[in-house]
């Protein structure tokens, strides 16, 4: 039996602490998950947190067929869809928030600067235009780009996730990796070309 | 313009040297703990629907309290703490007036003395209202009588003793 529906199984039976155990295999996916959502660390640890506690609470209506994992990627998703739309705001890397720990630091993890200072500054310009672009897709393809790029989610669990069909999932990233491409695809080519 | 297939393996390549950040280690070794913590508090009964949802013990026990206060109030007007109260009360007049000791016996001389007092004084009340109708009426000395105003306090001062060497 797959380890996390053992976990689940005893949840069930009454063994609670158990639950911490799918808390510890998940947490990271899930923080990571909510991250590239809202872009901000704080709010993506809450919505993760929320996320696990529903989870819990509704543990009687997980089917046993599905992923868990996937059932909470889902749960994790709605909350952060949720939390969005009352700030009236649209999923970002990029946090749009006022009191953004800091607004220029990029979502991406970076080479220490000190190694190479030129190349870690070339870097970090590059993440934030690659993050500002990806903010600035449409929804469904920022969504399916961030689920399976960043989270590395495969397809099927996309679609699973989106609600969709694999083949939906595909279209989105073609069209997400295109425009892309344009916005800064340019700017890679004129860097490889000097 | 990159064409789509270097765009793709670029794309791929940077993403995998630099994926998302992750959050502090120190606060990854705290999830656990709150998401659990949360959990502990959701599961255990709220105390205020453990009381509705209860209601044989929820009557049961305000009817102990109510049992309660009511012989609190009955205890605190009770004839046998009034008896004692009125002896402390007692005690301290005796106290402040002088008197040493306190028993019947004593009591009831006192409170015949008072009696007594009480008595002459109100016999020289109404023999004072007696003189002032016998002004009123202007009535003259009569044989046997007094003759004068001394004279006639005299006599019913004389009448007084006699009563007093009686009682």
């Amino acid at each position: 039996m797959d380890a996390d529906l053992e976990l689940v199984e005893a949840v069930l039976q009454g063994d609670t602490n158990r639950f911490g155990e799918l808390v510890s295999r998940h947490q990271l996916a899930a923080w990571k998950l909510a991250y590239s959502l809202v872009g901000n660390m704080e709010e993506a640890k809450d919505l993760s947190q929320n996320g696990f506690v529903k989870a819990y609470r509704h543990l009687r209506g997980f089917r046993r067929g599905s992923k868990f994992s996937t059932w909470l990627y889902r749960i994790i998703a709605n909350e952060c869809k949720d939390f969005l739309r009352q700030k009236g705001r649209q999923p970002s890397l990029v946090s749009l928030s006022s009191d953004a720990e800091d607004d220029d630091s990029p979502p991406f993890d970076l080479p220490d600067p000190a190694k190479d200072p030129r190349e870690a500054a070339h870097n970090r310009e590059l993440a934030k235009r690659l993050a500002r672009a990806i903010g600035r897709l449409p929804m469904k393809q920022q969504m399916a780009f961030i689920l399976h790029h960043l989270n590395g989610l495969p397809l099927q669990e996309v679609a699973q996730l989106m609600d969709c069909r694999v083949g939906t999932v595909k279209a989105h990233l073609f069209r997400a990796n295109e425009s892309l491409r344009f916005s800064i695809g340019t700017l890679l080519l004129a860097e490889v070309r000097r | 313009m990159m064409n789509p297939a270097e765009w793709n393996i670029w794309l791929l390549h940077w993403l995998k040297a630099h994926p998302l950040k992750e959050p502090p280690i120190e606060l990854q070794q705290q999830y656990r703990q709150e998401v659990m913590a949360r959990i502990q508090e959701e599961s255990a009964p709220s105390r205020v629907l453990a009381w509705i949802l209860r209601p044989r013990f929820t009557f049961a026990f305000g009817g102990a309290l109510a049992a309660a206060l009511a012989v609190l109030m009955l205890v605190s007007h009770s004839p046998v703490r009034q008896t004692g109260q009125i002896e402390q009360e007692a005690q301290v007049l005796f106290e402040t007036t002088g008197i040493a000791s306190l028993n019947d016996a004593d009591l009831e001389e006192e409170v015949q003395a008072q009696d007594r007092i009480v008595l002459a004084e109100a016999v020289e009340d109404e023999t004072l209202k007696l003189w002032d109708e016998l002004e009123e009426f202007g009535a003259g000395p009569s044989e046997g009588e007094p003759n004068s105003d001394e004279e006639l306090i005299k006599e019913l001062q004389h009448l007084d003793d006699e009563e007093m060497a009686l009682s």
